[in-house]
């Protein structure tokens, strides 16, 4: 048997009101590729984030090497424990070398940078790399998005690592680069490395991990052996659980059939060939994994990103939706995933949040009438049950949820005809969320044709009459609420056929 | 049970400290000298407090967008100078007045379409203006003074309605109208959520680049107005007409609470601010201080301004 490099006992995490990881028990064994697998939010970002040392978990111990560790971000570097994010943190306008060794340049006698040792250092990591790069005269910014990702790795291995943690490391990679990816990856398993590899890809688990810990709703599931696994039975590891919430049902009788929203082959620079129809009264569900292109699709619905080809029909009419005026004035309206970034202007009150999209209607001749602003966000407040002790209260001082009935309020001052919904309940407790989806019915049943984000699958399969299934910017699947289930839909969302 | 709600304006509250320190200073100028409270001296105080403000008028709605506008100064002796060339050439008033309120108009438009379209950074768009004009401002004088300009252009700087300075009561007026724009009409609301969140307006429809565009216009027609004024103050167009004035006017909104973050600010707090800056200009003259010393102690009246808000700021966060 292998030794084992790390062991976490009993990690527990909690965030205000989560909890996010319990009584987690985990090993890691030199020379091994241990495959990280979970949906959205299920802990795994949270799990690395404490052995990377950037969280203390509230209970629980880790053991490096047999030796209990209380990790920070300094001991575990240390310790040689490097994670790789998806987000890279080369920085572009360095050389490579420069960023190899980022923080801890080698230093001559005198205290100056020691060029020479770099060089050197840098070679013999760039070797290891399989990289043919001139680590010296290269500009990281100008390398290819794929041997950035590799330089990222050799700043890790640079540091004498032990641990490699990759957050799904090939998301944005090519095929050839993922190869490339894959034999370092075996190379440093022969060294003896531990390896914690995280993929929503299926075919790449099986391909480069030994053994599959799963995770689901912060509870570690199952570890086994890769060989002892197959794609069905990982899939309803990771989905599989009680439904613990029961979702309000629609009336089907009052829905109308009609086509409200008609995309045919839409392009636009995020997302690909899309076609879907909608009826009014009806609720499209979108899922999909992270970077699938769900959000892009509905920016690219609501006039912000620039369709390049194909053609969109509102009521059955061809429309030319240029803008995001144009396509409000439309009656396409927009929930954003990011209700801080995007949704709400946080310094500012309630009522002005509220109104921010309809002044048109607001004023006359420009100047804006206060009694009607007051009248309009009022009539919101009092209709979402907002708490607040004033129309003027601060909205970034208000909880999620509250925050997030503003904003529901804003964009259904008028009945909105197409309502876009980005993950709705992201960050919100369950009582709001129940009266969210109540919101959505009660639309749904006046009338409005509703497309819902959501990267909850109880709450997609819970919601929608259909389910549209995203991958890479395309739609690979469109599937009935009878016929979709959790495993189905995971299926196609990470690769199936 | 359906709930009502009182109405407090809120953009206008948190002026009372600058109320305070305004009250404070002047009180103390009334005791420590003779002539501080005279009908003559507060006159004097609005007539030298003019221009600043009324580049500040202008300042403030850029730096709500999130902006900021540096080419103030130069624009007002541009602009003083492309007037009096006109007005010796023999044309209009009201022609020339015209003329060059459109000429400021299209500076800023000109700075407004580098920082939404280019996407330059203001401050450095701005300086770049500035010093063209500036320049220009030097060539076509060659650096010497123009006089000779006629009476009913000067009469806005220097002239009197019923004993009291033209350029006070334009100053008072600028103010209420861009106060009332603002406050009341739809694109001050706009000038409020571009600055305090670019994106989420966007998202919400607005035009986020025609509204800063339209700031940056808006400033470039009051650089213009204070230009007018300025010529007319001096009886003479010089290129260092309107030397350091943005920075002046930028300290009073400071003091005016307008943040520099952006979304935050407003039309009285910035004419406040600049009667703090022009009151202590004013009442150290009248102690006999010397002009740099005056520097001195403005600079420090700013530094104590701007960190009685961050302190206020903290203590809200705790």
């Amino acid at each position: 048997m292998a030794k084992k490099i790390l062991e976490l006992k009993h990690i527990s995490k909690e965030f205000p009101g989560v909890k996010v990881l319990q009584d987690i028990g985990m090993e890691l064994y030199e020379g091994e590729v241990l495959g990280l697998c979970g949906e959205n939010g299920a802990g795994k970002s949270t799990l690395i984030k404490i052995l990377s040392g950037l969280y203390q978990p509230e209970n629980g111990s880790i053991e490096f090497e047999g030796k209990e560790v209380k990790l920070n971000a300094e001991i575990a570097m240390g310790l040689g424990i490097s994670a790789i994010y998806q987000e890279l943190t080369i920085v572009p306008e360095m050389t490579v070398a420069e960023n190899l060794f980022l923080g801890r340049v080698p230093k001559t006698a005198l205290g100056l940078q020691d060029p020479k040792a770099m060089e050197r250092e840098s070679r013999k990591i760039l070797r290891l790399l399989d990289l043919d790069v001139e680590p010296m005269g290269t500009k990281a910014g100008d390398l290819s998005l794929g041997v950035q990702q590799l330089i990222e790795i050799g700043k890790a291995i640079g540091r004498e690592a032990k641990v490699l943690i990759m957050d799904e490391p090939t998301s944005s990679l090519g095929k050839k680069d993922t190869e490339h990816l894959y034999s370092i990856i075996r190379r440093f398993r022969e060294k003896g490395y531990g390896i914690i590899f995280i993929s929503h890809h299926m075919e790449e688990i099986f391909e480069i991990t030994d053994r599959v810990a799963v995770l689901r709703d912060g509870n570690l599931i199952d570890t086994r052996k890769t060989s002892q696994w197959n794609v069905d039975e990982l899939v309803f590891a990771m989905v599989n659980r009680k439904i613990s919430q029961q979702f309000p049902k629609k009336h089907p009788s009052r829905r109308t059939g009609e086509s409200v929203l008609k995309l045919t082959n839409v392009s636009s620079s995020k997302v690909h060939d899309i076609n879907m129809d909608i009826s009014a009264g009806e609720i499209v569900g979108i899922a999909g994994i992270v970077g699938a292109g769900r959000t892009e699709l509905l920016k690219t619905i609501f006039g912000f990103y620039k369709i390049t080809a194909g053609e969109v029909s509102i009521h059955g009419k061809k429309k030319h939706v240029k803008s995001i005026r144009s396509a409000l004035d439309e009656g396409i309206v927009l929930v954003p995933e990011d209700r801080k970034k995007e949704g709400l202007v946080l310094e500012q009150s309630i009522q002005d949040n509220i109104v921010i999209s309809h002044f048109k209607k607001l004023s006359h001749l420009y100047v804006v009438n206060n009694r009607k602003i007051r009248e309009v966000s009022l009539a919101g407040v009092n209709k979402y049950k907002i708490r607040t002790p004033s129309l003027d209260q601060i909205v970034g001082k208000l909880s999620g949820g509250n925050q997030q009935k503003v904003i529901l309020s804003r964009v259904t001052v008028d009945n909105p005809k197409i309502l876009l919904l980005d993950e709705p309940t992201r960050g919100i407790d369950v009582s709001v969320k129940m009266e969210m989806y109540q919101e959505m019915i009660r639309l749904a049943e006046a009338g409005t044709a509703i497309v819902m984000v959501s990267s909850e699958l109880p709450e997609v399969l819970g919601m929608a009459d259909r389910i549209l299934v995203m991958r890479e910017g395309r739609i690979v699947a469109a599937l009935s609420k009878e016929e979709a289930t959790s495993e189905l839909v995971m299926h196609y969302a990470t690769g199936g056929r | 049970m359906k709930k009502t709600y009182e109405k407090v304006p809120v953009r206008i509250k948190g002026l009372l400290p600058t109320i305070v320190i305004l009250v404070i200073m002047c009180a103390f100028f009334t005791i420590v000298t003779d002539s501080f409270l005279t009908y003559k001296n507060i006159k004097n105080v609005l007539l030298q407090t003019a221009c600043m403000s009324i580049v500040g008028v202008g300042l403030t709605f850029v730096v709500i967008c999130g902006h900021f506008d540096l080419s103030g100064g130069s624009v007002i002796a541009l602009i003083g100078i492309l007037a009096a060339k006109m007005l010796l050439a023999g044309w209009n008033t009201g022609l020339v007045i015209v003329l060059v309120v459109i000429i400021g108009a299209l500076i800023g438009l000109f700075n407004g379409l580098c920082v939404t379209r280019l996407r330059l950074v203001s401050f450095i768009v701005t300086l770049a203006t500035s010093i063209m004009a500036g320049g220009l401002a030097l060539a076509i004088t060659s650096g010497k003074t123009i006089s000779g300009m006629p009476e009913n252009f000067l009469w806005f700087g220097s002239g009197k309605v019923g004993g009291f300075p033209v350029a006070a009561i334009l100053m008072l007026l600028l103010c209420v109208v861009f106060h009332f724009v603002l406050s009341r009409t739809v694109y001050g609301h706009k000038v409020y959520a571009v600055g305090g969140n670019s994106d989420a307006a966007h998202l919400a429809g607005i035009n986020t680049k025609n509204v800063v565009t339209l700031a940056f216009v808006v400033a470039g027609c009051l650089n213009a107005v204070a230009g007018i004024v300025m010529a007319g103050r001096l009886g003479c167009a010089l290129s260092t007409a309107g030397s350091g004035l943005e920075m002046n006017a930028l300290s009073g909104l400071v003091i005016g609470g307008t943040s520099m973050k952006g979304g935050k600010g407003n039309i009285i707090g910035t004419l406040l601010g600049c009667l703090i800056i022009g009151t202590l200009t004013n009442g150290l003259n009248l102690l006999n201080v010397s002009a740099y010393w005056t520097d001195f102690v403005r600079g420090l009246v700013i530094f104590l301004a701007i960190t009685f808000d961050a302190i206020r700021w903290f203590m809200k966060k705790e």
